[in-house]
């Protein structure tokens, strides 16, 4: 490994960590969560209630099973989209997490 | 001379595709859900010094444009082309100065595959917010270009003797 290298490795990973610092000095908890499809809100709600709602749509055949945990956190239980990466996320519940599928376009933000 | 190329392009154009196909078989726990080793990038890293920077472009479409069709369907081909061109215009940046060595070029291909990606991202579902993985994404970008970086210059001494004349 070079010189430059290193110094490249560390510049990149500083301002990684400066945005991670800013970013974290911001976090905030959210009061909801806003459910979005093809970039329009379908559905807002709130994070204090315990809930599951099944979100289908026709025209994709997406289906996705949002949930609000007891602990006030907002997660995709289930879905049918190819890569499950949006089942496989953590469960969000700070101002501006979002979970995305990405196949079908849902995004699912907490909001304050 | 240039025909003797096309057979050296196919052969690294299937290693590219199965190391692709390999890392998707080896779960790993990594930082990010969907996060991904870039194995095949080895291949473009290794064409990126052994050949030149057309035979990395075309081999990287293709390996972009088959594992597309063959594993992970159409929809992803979009962020997986957008990620593969905007990591090798980096590399071929990268390679230009002449501070940085392999591992270095591959750090700035790692990341730019996590800008390329991410960019189409926050085309796609319209949301700026996105934007906030961004810092993470840094971070994998780094990680796996390192790793990618070493496996790239340590099998180079290995097989670099036999591009001599290329």
């Amino acid at each position: 490994m070079k010189k430059g290298d290193r110094l490249l490795i560390y510049g990149i990973l500083l301002i990684a960590i400066l945005g991670g610092i800013y970013l974290f000095m911001q976090k905030q908890e959210g009061y909801a969560v806003e459910i979005t499809r093809n970039g329009e809100v379908i559905m807002t709600l709130p994070l204090n209630e315990t809930t599951t709602i099944p979100l289908h749509d026709s025209d994709s055949g997406a289906y996705h099973l949002i949930a609000i945990t007891e602990q006030g956190e907002a997660t995709i239980f289930e879905s049918n989209c190819p890569d499950l990466l949006c089942v496989a996320h953590k469960n969000i519940s700070d101002v501006k997490e979002m979970i995305v599928c990405l196949p079908y376009r849902v995004v699912v933000e907490v909001v304050l | 001379m240039q025909y003797k190329k096309i057979p050296y392009l196919g052969v690294f154009t299937a290693l590219a595709l199965l190391l692709g196909y390999v890392e998707s078989l080896v779960p790993l726990p990594f930082l990010v859900p969907g996060m991904k080793l870039g194995l095949g990038n080895v291949i473009v890293l290794l064409l990126l010094y052994l050949m030149d920077i057309k035979s990395a472009f075309f081999v990287s479409l293709i390996k972009v444009l088959l594992s597309g069709l063959l594993f992970s369907g159409f929809s992803s081909m979009l962020y997986s082309l957008a990620g593969a061109m905007v990591g090798l215009m980096l590399m071929c940046i990268g390679k230009k100065i002449n501070a940085l060595g392999m591992v270095g070029v591959s750090v700035l291909g790692g990341i730019g595959h996590n800008i390329g990606q991410i960019v189409v991202a926050v085309l796609v579902i319209e949301n700026l917010n996105l934007l906030y993985y961004f810092p993470v994404l840094l971070i994998c970008g780094t990680i796996t270009g390192v790793l990618v970086g070493v496996v790239g210059s340590t099998s180079i001494r290995y097989i670099e003797r036999f591009f001599y004349d290329y």
